[in-house]
């Protein structure tokens, strides 16, 4: 074949020489031609006419599950939105957002880009996001100015090694008008956007898939500051414990993609190692990794399953010598087929194919439990710890979400009160203290409005532990420690609810709601 | 409004259709085409709608003014104006900013550097607008008396965003004549449905693996890391942007316009030369025809006008030095070649053709992409394996490797959708004497593209990146 002639710019591409036709009767396939065109067209109209009136007679969808969201809303219009070109962007983002079966779509889109790649076998791995090797990564401290007051910041976006988002993790919304754990379907992670959508590994191990989060690391100052801080402002007497909880990168990356995590381990002994030594510092990674051949993490969801919470929790009641019930003592609960936050931040079709069992525990024993507002007002005493269960996000079936301060009160005369401060990772602890503590408060270090300090004096805590992720020790979650210690310092807190007994026996799960 | 958009193809596209086609008289048929295409840029551009409108006029008046004013000298005065608004203009919206900040760069001044919002597609319309007034003022077209046709040239929708350029003289017949037959109509839509999948499936999928290695620091990205990256890049511009010309072309058909082809598979290239002959062919032939051909460098035209175009090509790609290297690398290139002379590398086995146009074309892309001219040095150090060899960046890394193995179909398909494979495939069917196998080519590519109109509508219900990558151009 020729080389075209060089020239310094381009000619038209040269046009095909006219191909010596064959054809017997030329005129006879004019005529097929147009017959065809006219056929092939009826049918691409038909097809595309019956999409377009599907699309737009089929009642439109208002909320996606996978996506643990609200879908878009039609725009209001006004002159400064129309000009900003913000309304028909809005009008185009309605329509795209809201099709008929909004979520199956996706799952089905999720499913096609499985064609992309080789069949999956065992130890097979995709990353989503951006990836980068942990010793490359910018080791700064974490930022240390507290946002008082302010709204939960759901972009994680700091100065500290993480990457953008990863901070937010775990984060819920703010709390909300909702009466109760069931008013809104999505209090969980509505508020976190497309900024949780990073750095995630999906691994096949064991014959399952399983979605993680790649922990960057990061100096935790803010963190130890913090408690450091609270240390110095409380009783000696009240027990101030570091219990962080270790995300399942620690424990299921594979060899060859250990130096793109951080060693959560080592993070947290050298976090623990800036702590006041009046400070009790816990390390469960190593009691956690003698069980991580059980279902001690979601696959699916980026928190740990109750199995994990409860060998952790077994470890705070050791080293806080305080009684613990073994967990055959409480009753499983499962919630079947669900599919977490890794399945909507990645849209794995692999995950998608692969749901689990998320298996809850109900205490044996008596308790009572009262909600409260982030103000600590009286919200309902609904006597339960567990709530809706909904498998596209099992782990809100805990404490009506993070918008709540609960407390529990059992039937356990130690004279020991618990302060649980956590994030999400928390909530599923806190049902393996009933057997331990006579009191247990748990609240939210990321949207309490209370002084912290204010609170363990006037409550009466005994022993306070902070049970964060590590995304949270190092990340920006970590300045809403110092937030709550300094907000409104000074004030009283009174428990606005006359001291109920343990008055119900052990609650059904979702009873409640 | 983008092409690659449910409510586009769902609710506007069938509007737009059922007007067109309600209207019954030719001049009906252009309104309607005018006020869908005016919606269609008001829709994404509700405020520099007046611009596209200001500069459709002017183009326009000055064509009249050339025609009014022939052969007096005044004709050279008005399309020298004409040419001068239209490109400042460009400078205006689209230079300003980068001017500046090399100014104060330069001279250490601090001047305030102008943060406009370029008007989308600004480039194609002026472009399209200065090539009518040249053709008007060269004769080799006749001016549009009516401003409304001229407006419907200018602001047709198909092509008015992201191209191709289109010559006046291309459609200066078809807007004021034209009919539109049921294979038009058939041919259009699927290469609508087309470029539509190559957009959908494959763009948009291809960009998540670019940004994903490219959207970081890429000081530790390996040596092959950096090579993957960089060819699926490649693939990913080639098929957004070509897949909004199919788009473009199909549409334009249905309408019962016939646009010029604007690629032509050019990474079945052997020369770079013949990459632009293949590559945005409607951008290549303005230049050609526009600039370099001018005499207006005497003796030295040959060289320095090679140069000039491919400045001007890297600089309508964006206001970044890395898009002017970018222009001048293929100049090189080009001007090597034309040093070469066509014997000898005619001369060359076909194997290194194709290795060497590929290499230069790849790395070019390198450059493309990089705005941030320290992050093209890093490329450049990875890519040439220097961050390797001195321990910056690995040769290798497990990343890559799992990346490659979860999109090799992906990448496949996309290797094998950019040479010109299917067409064969397509004329082998369809240029058959047998009407078993033509009648079967027909109902396969029909199959076909209903199947993709299936999956891209699918796919647009998660798509986050419907952007076309040259509406910014």
């Amino acid at each position: 074949m020729e080389t075209p002639e060089i020239k310094h710019m381009p000619d038209p591409p040269d046009q095909p020489a006219p191909q010596p036709r064959r054809r017997r009767r030329p005129d006879r396939r004019r005529v097929l031609s147009n017959r065809m065109s006219i056929l092939c067209l009826l049918i691409l109209t038909l097809a595309f006419a019956t999409a377009a009136v599907l699309l737009l007679v089929l009642p439109r969808s208002t909320e996606s599950l996978i996506e643990k969201r609200k879908l878009a809303e039609f725009p209001k219009f006004t002159l400064e939105s129309y000009f900003s070109g913000d309304f028909t962007a809005g009008v185009a983002t309605y329509y795209d957002d809201t099709v008929p079966n909004h979520d199956g779509f996706k799952n089905l889109g999720n499913s096609f880009k499985r064609l992309f790649g080789l069949p999956k076998s065992e130890d097979s791995v995709q990353f989503v996001g951006k990836i980068d090797k942990i010793k490359d990564r910018d080791q700064s401290p974490a930022p240390t100015a507290a946002p008082v007051n302010s709204s939960p910041d759901a972009s994680g976006a700091s100065g500290s090694s993480l990457p953008a988002g990863a901070a937010g993790r775990n984060m819920t919304p703010g709390p909300t008008a909702a009466p109760g754990p069931t008013a809104d379907p999505f209090p969980n992670h509505a508020a976190e956007g497309k900024d949780i959508i990073e750095n995630i590994m999906i691994i096949k191990q064991d014959g399952h898939w399983r979605g993680i989060e790649m922990f960057a690391g990061g100096s935790g100052d803010a963190y130890a500051s913090a408690l450091n801080d609270l240390r110095q402002k409380v009783d000696p007497s009240v027990n101030i414990w570091s219990m962080p909880a270790p995300l399942p990168c620690q424990f299921y990356t594979p060899e060859e993609y250990k130096e793109y995590v951080a060693d959560q381990s080592q993070c947290f002994d050298s976090v623990h190692q800036k702590l006041d030594p009046a400070i009790k510092p816990l390390n469960i990674c190593s009691a956690l990794s003698a069980h991580s051949g059980e279902p001690i993490y979601c696959r699916t969801d980026h928190h740990w399953q109750p199995l994990g919470a409860y060998y952790a929790a077994q470890a705070f009641a050791n080293a806080a010598g305080v009684p613990f019930a073994d967990i055959s003592t409480y009753t499983p609960k499962k919630i079947e087929n669900s599919m977490g936050t890794m399945y909507s931040w990645s849209k794995s079709a692999d995950l998608l194919s692969d749901p689990e069992d998320f298996i809850y525990y109900l205490p044996g024993v008596p308790y009572s439990a009262v909600y409260y507002d982030q103000s600590f007002n009286f919200s309902w005493d609904d006597d339960d710890l567990f709530g809706a269960e909904v498998p596209e996000d099992p782990y809100i079936v805990y404490l009506g979400g993070d918008q709540y301060i609960v407390k529990i009160t059992t039937e356990v005369q130690n004279g020991r009160k618990l302060l649980v401060m956590k994030d999400s990772y928390g909530n599923a602890t806190v049902p393996f203290y009933t057997s331990s503590f006579g009191e247990i408060y748990v609240a939210d270090i990321r949207y309490m409005e209370r002084n912290l300090v204010s609170m363990i004096r006037d409550l009466g805590i005994t022993d306070v532990v902070f049970t964060v992720s590590a995304f949270s020790v190092v990340g920006d979650n970590a300045n809403y420690i110092q937030a709550i210690i300094d907000q409104n310092a000074g004030e009283s807190v009174t428990d606005p609810y006359p001291q109920p007994g343990p008055t119900t026996a052990p609650p059904a799960a979702g009873a409640g709601d | 409004m983008v092409f690659a958009d449910l409510f586009f193809i769902y609710i506007f596209l069938p509007l737009c259709f059922i007007c067109y086609f309600l209207a019954r008289t030719l001049p009906a048929k252009n309104a309607a085409l005018i006020a869908f295409s005016l919606l269609f840029y008001a829709w994404g551009e509700p405020l520099w709608i007046v611009l596209l409108i200001f500069s459709s006029f002017l183009n326009w008046y000055i064509g009249i003014l050339i025609e009014k004013n022939r052969g007096t000298g005044r004709d050279k005065a008005a399309v020298a104006l004409g040419i001068v608004i239209d490109i400042a203009l460009l400078v205006i919206f689209k230079y300003s900013g980068f001017i500046v900040e090399n100014l104060n760069g330069l001279s250490g001044l601090s001047l305030p550097v102008p943060q406009i919002r370029m008007p989308i597609g600004i480039s194609f319309f002026t472009f399209q607008a200065i090539s009518y007034i040249l053709d008007c003022y060269w004769e080799t077209v006749k001016v549009q008396p009516r401003y409304s046709r001229f407006l419907l040239y200018l602001s047709l929708f198909p092509q008015l965003i992201a191209g191709p350029i289109v010559r006046y003289s291309v459609v200066e017949e078809e807007i004021e004549s034209r009919s539109v037959t049921p294979t038009d109509l058939c041919d259009g839509a699927l290469r609508v449905i087309v470029g539509l999948s190559k957009k959908v499936i494959l763009a948009n999928n291809l960009w998540v693996i670019v940004d994903s290695f490219f959207g970081k620091d890429i000081s530790t990205l390996s040596f092959l890391g950096t090579w993957y990256t960089v060819i699926v890049y490649s693939l990913y511009v080639y098929f957004d942007f070509s897949g909004y010309s199919d788009i473009a072309i199909g549409l334009g058909r249905m309408f019962g316009f016939h646009f010029d082809e604007n690629f032509a598979h050019p990474f079945a290239c052997r020369t770079i030369a013949e990459f632009w002959q293949r590559w945005h062919i409607s951008l290549g032939s303005f230049f050609r025809d526009y600039l370099l051909y001018v005499p207006i460098f005497g003796q030295n035209r040959k060289y320095i006008s090679l140069f000039l175009v491919w400045f001007c090509t890297g600089v309508w790609h964006g206001a970044a030095w890395n898009y002017i290297i970018w222009g001048l690398y293929f100049g090189c290139f080009i001007f090597f070649e034309q040093k070469l002379g066509k014997k000898r590398i005619k001369k060359w086995p076909l194997w290194w053709k194709h290795i060497y146009s590929k290499l230069v074309i790849i790395v070019g892309f390198g450059i493309f992409y990089f705005e941030d001219l320290s992050q093209l040095g890093l490329f450049f150090k990875n890519i040439t394996a220097v961050g390797a060899m001195t321990g910056a960046a690995p040769f290798f890394d497990p990343i890559t490797w799992a990346s490659f193995q979860n999109n090799l179909f992906l990448i496949a398909v996309s290797v094998a959708c950019s040479l010109p494979l299917l067409p064969k495939i397509e004329s082998f069917f369809l240029e058959s004497s047998s009407d078993s196998l033509y009648i079967a080519g027909r109902a396969g590519s029909l199959i076909a593209c209903i199947g993709l109109l299936a999956i891209v509508s699918i796919l647009l219900v998660d798509a986050t990146n419907n952007v076309f990558l040259y509406w910014r151009f």
